[in-house]
């Protein structure tokens, strides 16, 4: 189970939403491809040359994905009931506040498959170690880094945007 | 009111507004079919226009309506649960968001009955050529007027220009700004400015993101911005200053 999300949360979701499904999405597009590189750190130069297509086809596909992202990523927050603190394009990751959860800060998060996955802060909530091991565990997987599993989503978002 | 609820309210009054404007429609396309297929008398006439009439003016109830009767959201300030606020060092913001829309709906039209007017002008007939000219103006003006939308910030003020409108919201009366996803048809049932399915007002151009503005006395603004992030960054700047 990769996907932390309360039940009425959940239904909601599942009722009002048309932004996405829970589901795996098909193959992801060459144009997702271009922009995960850049987002794993690979210059646009270097995917114009691996890829044998101009410089410019590519950027132009990357400024494309990347206007699609952040509406995917603020979407799905509204669907959900989020409210948007603080989002990253470049990186495919989004904070929110849920206020049907007693404010408790949420993590959007783009994978390498396209796919959408949601975390709640479960800081004071569980008795783990590690409240947020899992979302860690796939941004860690994801973006090729290497996150203490001890951080809060505000510390994932300050560690990753001075990366 | 609880968020979860405020969701539940806003896809039910988006529905009403939905089945009341393809009703309306159907309404009038089933009495075009029958006055059609039967002779036109009267009574048909009298019949035809209290359903124009009677149903325009309640789409109009039902489009009004939100902004009298709004579903508020709980309002959770800036800042005050988590604060990922990104430095904006500007002393002010300027944005302009085009509607592409427009030049689809509005260019062709414009060229159309500039050709017909040149046309009837050759064929001798100037009454016709003037009003292929006036409704060429008329849809030139449209495309002049709200081809973009413009927003500035400045000291203490953001003011959004979108055609014949022009809002001036004060930035010490913003409670929270936060970035938030943009369904033009669906929630706005169009472009302009516009009122919401949950009685916002909403600055509406041709992007899906935008920024939702908290304001004093439960009011409520939705602006288009292809940059919301900069837009709260520069709203929160100003807030502390």
């Amino acid at each position: 189970m990769m996907i932390y999300i309360d039940p009425v949360t959940y239904i909601n979701l599942l009722r009002f939403t048309k932004v996405d499904t829970l589901s795996p999405t098909s193959e992801p597009s060459a144009k997702f491809t271009y922009w995960h590189s850049t987002r794993l750190g690979k210059s646009q130069g270097e995917i114009s040359q691996q890829q044998e297509i101009t410089r410019q086809a590519v950027s132009k596909a990357i400024k494309s994905q990347e206007r699609d992202i952040l509406e995917r990523m603020l979407n799905f927050a509204q669907a959900i009931g989020v409210l948007v603190e603080w989002y990253d394009v470049s990186l495919g990751i989004l904070i929110g506040i849920t206020p049907q959860l007693e404010n408790r800060t949420c993590l959007i998060f783009i994978d390498d498959r396209n796919q959408v996955l949601v975390f709640y802060d479960q800081e004071g909530y569980t008795s783990d170690k590690f409240p947020n091991e899992m979302a860690i565990d796939r941004i860690n997987e994801t973006l090729h880094t290497n996150l203490e599993k001890i951080l809060g989503f505000k510390e994932i978002a300050t560690k990753l945007t001075d990366r | 009111m609880s968020n979860n609820k405020y969701l539940m309210k806003v896809n039910r009054r988006n529905k009403i507004r939905w089945v009341a404007i393809f009703g309306y429609f159907l309404l009038i396309l089933a009495y075009l079919v029958y006055t059609y297929v039967n002779d036109f008398n009267e009574e048909l006439i009298i019949g035809y226009l209290v359903l124009i009439f009677g149903g325009f003016f309640f789409i109009l109830i039902v489009l009004i309506y939100p902004y009298f009767f709004p579903i508020n959201r709980p309002v959770i300030e800036d800042r005050e649960v988590i604060d990922l606020t990104e430095q904006y060092t500007d002393e002010s913001y300027f944005e302009e968001v085009k509607l592409r829309f427009l030049y689809y709906m509005t260019l062709p039209f414009i060229v159309i009955y500039i050709v017909l007017a040149v046309v009837m002008i050759f064929q001798g007939s100037t009454s016709e050529a003037l009003i292929f000219a006036v409704v060429s103006a008329f849809f030139l003006t449209i495309f002049v007027l709200f081809e973009h939308m413009t927003i500035i910030g400045y000291k203490d003020e953001l003011v959004i220009k979108f055609g014949p409108f022009e809002e001036r919201i004060m930035i010490n009366q913003i409670i929270s700004a936060r970035p938030t996803a943009i369904k033009p048809l669906r929630t706005y049932l169009g472009y302009g400015k516009r009122i919401g399915t949950d009685g916002t007002i909403g600055y509406i151009a041709g992007a899906k993101t935008g920024v939702r503005l908290e304001l004093q006395e439960t009011k409520s603004y939705v602006l288009t911005s292809l940059q919301p992030k900069k837009l709260v960054a520069f709203v929160r700047s100003r807030k502390n200053s």
